[in-house]
């Protein structure tokens, strides 16, 4: 009976950290086209993930978290984006913080906000971009300024702050000094009640990820030398050894469980009693769509896993910086930014006009278009292929990554 | 679903048995040419015939070992579909 038997689908089993991702997993099921509709911050969803222990998923043990691995980082995003991607981001964008904090924080800052953190107390937004440079992460405008006793004061307008009107936590980059060039760019943590946040106009109303709710700060106020995450006009580092690699994880975790859950749907739809009658299984061309969106999610996952291997491997080695490395870093997000909108696209054709076009038919691949349109804009995809363009350039060899 | 429509979906999937002979309730549908490919041929038509969708766990070598073991799969599937 060996044949038949190879349709097996064999789930591994389910584990404590599995658990607690289906505790959440409703709510965000429940809000997720709600949060959409009105183009709000996920109250209820954030608010599950606070309960959940998730928000301390990267926080060490012995800070109260959980102690997860990269790996778990990627489960869970999957999981969480395969219900709303929106929330899974916000998810995945605080975790990007906590692993940088986790990693760069001095111990005072660790101590005195771990905790928190892993008792899901403190929900941490980063305030990277600026109106002056854009999204570009390793330049700083706005400085820090010294007060001469140590503290250290900033006065600095973001654009756009994802979680902003909500996150109890800030990581801002700051230029190093009113001197400094605009490379040396120092990070700093500070929590929203020791400083004073003025909220902008709220006029949040985009295409798409529309519960990742994002509006204009400014922040001012003073912290000490115990809140600089990293080495003064060091960000570079953090962003090299942790920041990026575990944004680029989360993002393509994000996007390719989006994608899970968007086939998922359509899977349900076909094989249901009332998908039978609408849609011809033995058709060669929908089982040729069918198979090309699984063959993309099995090449994003590989790219994930191997990515995912890289990161841990390099970690705080010259190795992370090497061009095959973040060549193959770069293209973890962009890859998975340009397949997985292309997959929902597929997913569309093969379900046609009534179940992926409509708004609300019971499926989210409307919803997942207009989000995973911004996967590639999102941390633009043109200026890491521009990136890889030059690293690849330069290796005359093509000598790819171990 | 009526046993001559079952049977005649089931031996549509058989290569190995021919026209003339029964098709036993026990009888070993690996034997009888039975292969994955077409064990999910035949699960699509059955599911299609009797308004059904097999839950995936359902979907494994003791279901597809006879066809009174496939038979009672797709009628308890029916049952609560109704």
């Amino acid at each position: 009976m060996s044949a038949p038997a190879a349709l097996t689908t064999q789930r591994p089993p389910a584990t404590p950290l599995d658990a607690r991702v289906g505790a959440v997993l409703p709510v965000l099921r429940e809000d997720a086209d709600r949060i959409d509709d009105a183009a709000a911050f996920p109250v209820r969803g954030l608010a599950a993930l606070r309960e959940s222990g998730l928000m301390g998923l990267l926080v060490p043990q012995e800070h109260g978290g959980l102690g997860g691995s990269s790996a778990d980082l990627t489960h869970v995003a999957q999981e969480l984006a395969g219900e709303c991607l929106s929330t899974a981001m916000i998810w995945a964008m605080h975790c990007q913080q906590v692993a940088a904090l986790t990693r760069h924080g001095s111990p005072r800052l660790k101590a005195h906000l771990l905790p928190r953190i892993a008792r899901g107390e403190v929900y941490v937004a980063s305030v990277t971009s600026e109106k002056a440079k854009g999204g570009h992460l390793l330049s700083a405008h706005s400085p820090l300024t010294g007060e001469g006793d140590g503290t250290l004061r900033f006065d600095r307008d973001a654009p756009i702050v994802t979680g902003g009107a909500h996150a109890d936590g800030f990581l801002i980059t700051l230029r190093d000094g009113p001197e400094a060039a605009p490379h040396r760019v120092t990070a700093v943590y500070a929590d929203r009640d020791r400083i004073t946040v003025e909220e902008g106009p709220d006029r949040w109303n985009p295409m798409g990820m529309r519960g990742t709710h994002s509006i204009p700060l400014r922040l001012s106020g003073t912290v000490d030398e115990t809140a600089v995450v990293g080495r003064r006009g060091g960000f570079k580092d953090v962003a090299v050894a942790d920041f990026v690699p575990a944004g680029h994880l989360a993002w393509a975790a994000c996007w390719l469980g989006a994608v899970r859950g968007a086939l998922r749907s359509v899977l349900k739809l076909l094989r249901s009693p009332a998908g039978r009658r609408q849609f011809d299984l033995s058709g060669q061309q929908l089982r040729a769509r069918l198979a090309r969106v699984r063959m993309e999610l099995d090449a994003m996952a590989a790219l994930l896993t191997q990515v995912t291997a890289d990161s841990d491997r390099h970690r705080g080695t010259a190795g992370a910086e090497s061009p095959p490395v973040q060549m193959r870093l770069n293209a973890l997000k962009v890859y998975t930014a340009e397949r997985s909108f292309a997959c929902v696209d597929e997913l569309i054709r093969v379900v046609g006009l009534r179940h992926g076009y409509m708004r609300r038919s019971g499926l989210p691949l409307e919803r997942l278009f207009r989000d995973l349109r911004s996967a590639g804009l999102n941390y633009a995809d043109d200026r890491l292929l521009a990136a890889n363009g030059a690293m690849c350039l330069l290796d005359r060899e093509v000598s790819l990554a171990d | 679903m009526t046993d001559d429509r079952f049977e005649n979906l089931l031996r549509a999937r058989l290569p190995h048995l021919p026209a003339d002979e029964p098709l036993r309730d026990d009888a070993d549908l690996t034997q009888l040419g039975l292969d994955s490919m077409q064990a999910m041929e035949l699960l699509f038509d059955l599911e299609e015939e009797a308004g059904i969708t097999v839950p995936d766990s359902a979907m494994n070598a003791e279901t597809f070992a006879t066809p009174a073991s496939l038979r009672a799969v797709v009628d308890q599937q029916a049952e609560e579909a109704a």
